[in-house]
């Protein structure tokens, strides 16, 4: 049996906890990041509101965008995630622990030798299905997944939903994966670009790629914000009824997002936070994180 | 009909084969005639191939890769290593029409894969274990 919002909690996931649970997230992430001396700050920070979307949110009133069960990770019948931006996994790791897949110690222990939290995603943790150890190769494997799955006339509700960075776009093997993807008409695969503008080797930005992936037989559904959990849902939606296509969600992004003085700096987008920006900025998110607790209250 | 990648077929039921079609073999296309639906032709993209195939398996599925024996493991070896090898999926691919010995060097350096050379019977003995695997046709 997978997860319903009962089982979860009884609250009803409204925008307002959705961004709750986002500055949570955040807080929980950054914490992470820092005890396991781990960089790639600029990146966690902009995928934050994607991921709490795919994992929180609700779509059609009560109906939960991916399905899971966080006592039966890996069950027959779940969605698929796969973070083929894999060095903003610890996002999915802050996630992963806030929903009981396993327990929210082992985040003080990323990316330490012999710890079950790599510093890049691996299928041995519960709740990650695919690994990610190199870049540009999670829409071929996304691709192989929802492959697979329209072979089964039983899963046709499943689906399979993969996290893209914008700087891994370059990569010809994304470039393959899309063009084979609609060749099988895979309506069942949704790709997310979390196009934040900043890449490893300060790449300049190539423009119209989201209409490159129109032109290779995709929809491409545009979020303006993509820190906006409302607009992201949004799109899902529209992604979920549109038949015969697959479907590129485009989220434009800020680096860093949440972190002041990260915003928009290319810097730190592969960077780690030094003990006294961390004093700097944990105080605030606390704030924001304890702003949207009494105000839901 | 009676070809062993057929028995193969009928034998294992979540068997999936991928193909580039670089090299033509009369028993992959036997297949694709009698399971069309188990059969997918990539095109000339090896390393999407292989990655794709890394999907298939973590959805439950058995795939074989096949591509040319020369370029197959050179041109996706970031894939082999990355996707397959080192999480341990249960992949076997075929190197069609042997020539020269760079594959064979190069899968020495491959973890948790395990290497053979011979006809699609030796396949048959690497589908009943677990695991990567590298079958060199001869």
């Amino acid at each position: 049996m997978l997860r319903t919002r009962e089982q979860l909690n009884n609250k009803k996931m409204g925008i307002r906890e959705l961004e709750q649970k986002a500055a949570q997230i955040r807080l929980d992430t950054l914490e992470a990041l820092h005890k396991g001396n781990q960089g790639y700050v600029g990146s966690c920070m902009s995928v934050v509101e994607i991921l709490v979307s795919l994992y929180y949110g609700e779509l059609f009133g009560n109906k939960p965008v991916m399905k899971y069960d966080p006592k039966m990770p890996g069950a027959k019948d779940g969605d698929y995630l796969v973070l083929s931006k894999g060095h903003a996994v610890a996002v999915q790791y802050a996630i992963l622990a806030d929903l009981g897949f396993f327990d929210k110690s082992e985040l003080n222990f990323l990316g330490k030798p012999g710890a079950m939290l790599k510093s890049r995603p691996s299928s041995k943790v519960p709740g990650i299905s695919a690994s990610m150890l190199s870049y540009g190769h999670g829409l071929s494997v996304a691709l192989g997944l929802a492959l697979a799955l329209k072979m089964e006339k039983t899963s046709m509700a499943q689906k399979v939903f993969a996290v893209l960075g914008d700087g891994e776009l370059v990569n010809g093997q994304v470039w393959e994966a899309a063009m084979m993807v609609s060749r099988y008409r895979l309506n069942n695969l949704v790709a997310f670009v979390d196009n934040n503008k900043v890449q490893s080797g300060h790449l300049l930005q190539v423009e119209n790629l989201q209409s490159k992936f129109d032109s290779f037989g995709w929809q491409v559904i545009q979020v303006t914000n993509g820190h906006d959990c409302d607009q992201i849902l949004n799109a899902i939606q529209r992604a979920q009824t549109i038949t015969r296509k697959p479907v590129c969600i485009w989220c434009h992004t800020v680096v860093g997002k949440g972190v002041d003085f990260a915003e928009r700096k290319p810097n730190y987008q592969d960077a780690m936070l030094s003990d006294n920006e961390m004093s700097a900025i944990m105080p605030k998110l606390k704030e924001v994180y304890e702003q949207y607790l009494t105000q839901t209250r | 009909m009676n070809s062993t990648l057929l028995k193969l077929g009928k034998r294992f039921k979540n068997l999936v084969i991928l193909n580039t079609g670089s090299v033509k073999n009369a028993d992959c296309e036997e297949f694709m005639k009698f399971f069309s639906d188990r059969y997918f032709s990539f095109g000339l993209a090896e390393s999407n191939m292989v990655s794709a195939a890394a999907g298939f398996a973590i959805a439950g599925k058995t795939p074989v890769v096949f591509g040319s024996a020369r370029f197959l493991l050179s041109t996706a070896f970031d894939q082999v290593y990355n996707d397959i090898c080192l999480p341990n999926l249960n992949v076997k691919i075929v190197g069609l029409g042997a020539d020269g010995e760079v594959d064979k060097e190069l899968v020495k350096v491959l973890p948790n894969i395990k290497a053979e050379e011979g006809d699609f019977l030796v396949l048959e003995k690497m589908l009943d274990e677990y695991g990567p695997g590298y079958l060199r046709l001869v």
